[in-house]
């Protein structure tokens, strides 16, 4: 009997340990093209998700109005100043666009890369344990959402779209150690040339991202702004990343990589702003 | 209909604190990361062992893979890692509650114990598929202290109140159905 008992046993946790293994070298696999049972789990958790998470918004709105009630006077004057500035550019920027859109139209150029649209969207939950770095937003496959899509929070780039259901998507961040997950091709737009590299790692520390394969030869100062370069597929140009922050030799010295100082807060995401580019990428 | 209370509030009270866990992490994400390492909600796994003291096998072994799937399918979207974590949580305190009586404090103390070898399961498991490159001693320092510390704290809130809910539902199921099955378990 007790035999019996001892192989059951192992059968038992044989057969699960084979289960385990499976599901998660099955799950791994197909991101982005889930099944409709985990479809339906996510959207009726998401739903329900969303039931606090609105007056939890609200509540952490108030707050950030009161702290931000407290400098209004100096940010007013700051603010004075710039907008001086902006009528300025304003009209620069309406005549450029005006110009461009002529040229496009003589040059018959019917999609280019900068060309968006944009779906807001919330946020709703976050991965507790933080080894996927991922957010859960109120917007999915019925919105127009698709994996692959770009998200921006507050001013800039954090991360892209990894798995969509009707009415809710996973947005996995830049700071994930995957490597697929987190590559964005990248641009540095200097006064006489433009420099072209990937966005491939994050440190956690420092709280800078990696931008790496740039060429030795092209100076890079401090401060100078890192945006998408629109190559890289579905994601459109000029959408900003960061700024420069440190610029060194990679570790064979063949190539320079530079320290991004990113602009969007990855601790503190709350809006998202989803980009569909609308030039084809081609891929698909 | 006698039974009902006894399905849905256990089912209810998992899902509250599962969704509290999302929520927590993406609202107070700056608080949580302080300087002596990143706290991870798991209030969700304190009521889990909270409830695999008083219930029985057949359902907790239910609830722990309907929950497991669905942290794994809402939050990370790798299948497989919560389900096997969720199962192992009531095997365990199966095996510990036939030894031990359930009293808070010595509940405490196994729930450390738990959320321990939690933490570092679903680690290896992150380490192992390549999800992580974490180092082990880092992992220990920046993740599992401060973990241990909110789940403790957070224990020592809600645990009494939680422990007491469970109970009253479990005394009057006993008072209901008269069978003074669950006893059995609790006080040897």
């Amino acid at each position: 009997m007790n035999q019996f008992f001892t192989n059951k046993k192992l059968i038992v946790l044989l057969v699960s340990v084979i289960l385990f293994v499976s599901l998660v070298s099955f799950s791994m696999r197909n991101t982005g093209n889930i099944p409709f049972i985990q479809q339906a789990t996510n959207d009726i958790t998401a739903v329900l998700g969303r039931i606090y998470s609105k007056p939890a918004n609200a509540i952490i709105g108030v707050f950030d109005s009161i702290d931000d009630l407290q400098d209004t006077y100096e940010e007013n004057q700051r603010l004075k100043i710039e907008i001086d500035r902006i009528y300025e550019r304003q009209a620069e920027l309406n005549t450029l666009k005006d110009e461009n859109d002529r040229l496009e139209e003589e040059l018959d150029l019917q999609q280019s890369l900068t060309d968006y649209r944009t779906i807001s969207g919330t946020v709703i939950s976050r991965n507790p344990d933080n080894w996927v770095d991922q957010i859960v937003v109120d917007r999915g496959s019925q919105d127009g959402v698709e994996v692959g899509m770009p998200v921006m929070s507050g001013n800039g780039l954090i991360g892209r779209i990894s798995e969509t259901n009707p009415t809710s998507s996973k947005v996995v961040l830049l700071t994930n150690i995957e490597q697929t997950s987190n590559q964005v091709s990248s641009e540095i737009v200097m006064e006489d040339e433009t420099v072209y590299g990937i966005i491939s790692d994050h440190n956690v520390e420092t709280n800078q991202l990696l931008m790496s394969q740039i060429t030795s030869t092209i100076e890079i100062s401090e401060g100078e702004l890192v945006q998408t370069s629109g190559l890289g597929g579905s994601i459109p140009r000029g959408l900003v990343i960061g700024e420069v922050e440190e610029v060194s030799m990679d570790s064979h010295g063949l190539a320079q990589q530079v320290y991004v100082k990113p602009s969007a807060d990855f601790n503190n995401i709350r809006y998202v702003t989803i980009i569909h580019r609308l030039a084809e990428s081609g891929e698909e | 209909m006698a039974n009902w209370k006894k399905t849905t509030i256990p089912i209810f009270l998992l899902f509250f604190t599962l969704l509290i866990d999302g929520g927590l992490s993406y609202l107070f994400r700056e608080q949580l990361n302080t300087s002596f390492g990143l706290m991870i909600p798991r209030l969700v796994i304190i009521t889990l062992i909270m409830l695999s003291f008083y219930l029985e096998p057949k359902q907790l072994f239910i609830l722990a893979s309907a929950f497991g799937f669905i942290y794994d399918s809402y939050y990370s979207g790798v299948l497989g890692i919560y389900i096997a974590a969720f199962i192992l949580i009531p095997y365990l305190v199966i095996q510990i509650r036939q030894l031990i009586n359930p009293y808070f404090y010595a509940i405490m103390l196994i729930n450390i114990v738990i959320l321990t070898l939690l933490e570092l399961f679903v680690f290896g498991v992150y380490r192992m598929i390549g999800l992580s490159d974490m180092t082990l001693q880092l992992f220990l320092v920046s993740r599992l202290s401060g973990t241990l510390l909110f789940n403790t704290v957070a224990f020592a809130i809600i645990g009494y109140p939680l422990k007491e809910w469970i109970k009253v539902l479990m005394s009057m199921e006993e008072k209901k159905s008269g069978s003074g099955r669950n006893n059995k378990v609790s006080i040897r």
